[in-house]
């Protein structure tokens, strides 16, 4: 889902808030909110946490506008920053609490309780959240969001052979799942 | 790397995207654009600050030049004993008494809900 920008691109977005415009930030915000939260809420699987982290996103974005280099794409800079965002509270949440690993899948509902879903869309909703997290924020910005190879490789911060086999193992994993029902 | 995920692929094309929870633009925008214009916007405005300074340099003028006036010192000791004065005249007691008490009456008036007789107090 790239952002179908009606009005000013991105670039003169920022250039405009950094400006003093908040209106121009508002418009960004507006643009974002929504896929960020999803990036969020796939990568925290907590809705709170989610918010959290989408709200945090915007802060740090907005603190470091200046920091934004022209010519780049707003995107992919605001979803990096939302990545490292969840990274982050994974990180925490693993030190404290001793909670998941990022890396493992979770302890969600099984193939039996997955199975009982009817509906479609919930029932792949539920096998992309049992995914480890690597697979998840990879198949979330790609198929959810409609991000490129090279985009996600940007925002992940990994090579984009990496991106290409996460993506396969991903799918792949997510099928298993599927047919299991 | 070639996969036959088209049925998947379809799938997850067609998953919609969840709703952000309401207010979370708003707490968005208060964590940014509106709290830096509350923290940008400076306490006293320059026009507040001209005002000001020119109210406290004619004041400071005023007082300098009341002073300096030969017959100040008279003056000032004769206004200061008739305002006095004037305070405590009966009459000026007695309107001041009948002003607290009419406004002790409405604070406590304002506190108390009036009861008027309904319908349904009668079966």
């Amino acid at each position: 889902m790239s952002a179908v920008a009606t009005g000013p691109d991105d670039g003169q977005l920022v250039a405009a808030a950094i400006a003093g415009r908040s209106e121009a930030f508002g418009t960004l915000v507006e643009r974002y909110e929504r896929a960020i939260y999803h990036l969020c809420l796939r990568t925290m699987r907590d809705p709170e946490e989610a918010r959290d982290c989408a709200q945090e996103a915007f802060f740090k974005a907005f603190r470091s506008l200046r920091t934004f280099k022209p010519g780049s794409k707003f995107s992919t800079w605001i979803f990096s920053i939302a990545y490292h965002a969840c990274c982050d509270r994974l990180g925490r949440r693993k030190r404290y609490t001793d909670d998941e690993l990022p890396e493992r899948a979770d302890p969600g509902p099984g193939p039996a309780q997955i199975a009982e879903r009817n509906d479609e869309a919930q029932a792949l909703r539920a096998a992309i959240s049992e995914l480890p997290e690597k697979y998840r924020t990879v198949i979330t910005l790609y198929h959810l969001q409609g991000r490129q190879y090279e985009e996600i490789a940007q925002v992940l911060d990994l090579p984009m052979g990496t991106v290409k086999t996460h993506l396969f193992r991903a799918k792949e994993l997510l099928r298993k799942a599927l047919t299991t029902q | 790397m070639n996969d036959d995920f088209d049925e998947l692929d379809r799938a997850l094309f067609a998953l919609p995207l969840e709703e952000p929870p309401p207010g979370l633009r708003r707490a968005i925008l208060e964590a940014t654009v509106f709290s830096q214009a509350r923290v940008s916007a400076p306490a006293v405005r320059p026009w507040e600050s001209l005002a000001a300074g020119t109210t406290l340099a004619i004041g400071a003028w005023l007082i300098f030049a009341l002073i300096a006036y030969k017959g100040f010192a008279v003056a000032f000791n004769t206004e200061i004993v008739a305002a006095v004065q004037a305070f405590a005249a009966p009459n000026s007691l007695v309107w001041l008494g009948a002003g607290c008490a009419i406004a002790a009456w409405l604070t406590v008036l304002g506190s108390v809900r009036l009861r008027l007789p309904g319908r349904g107090a009668r079966s």
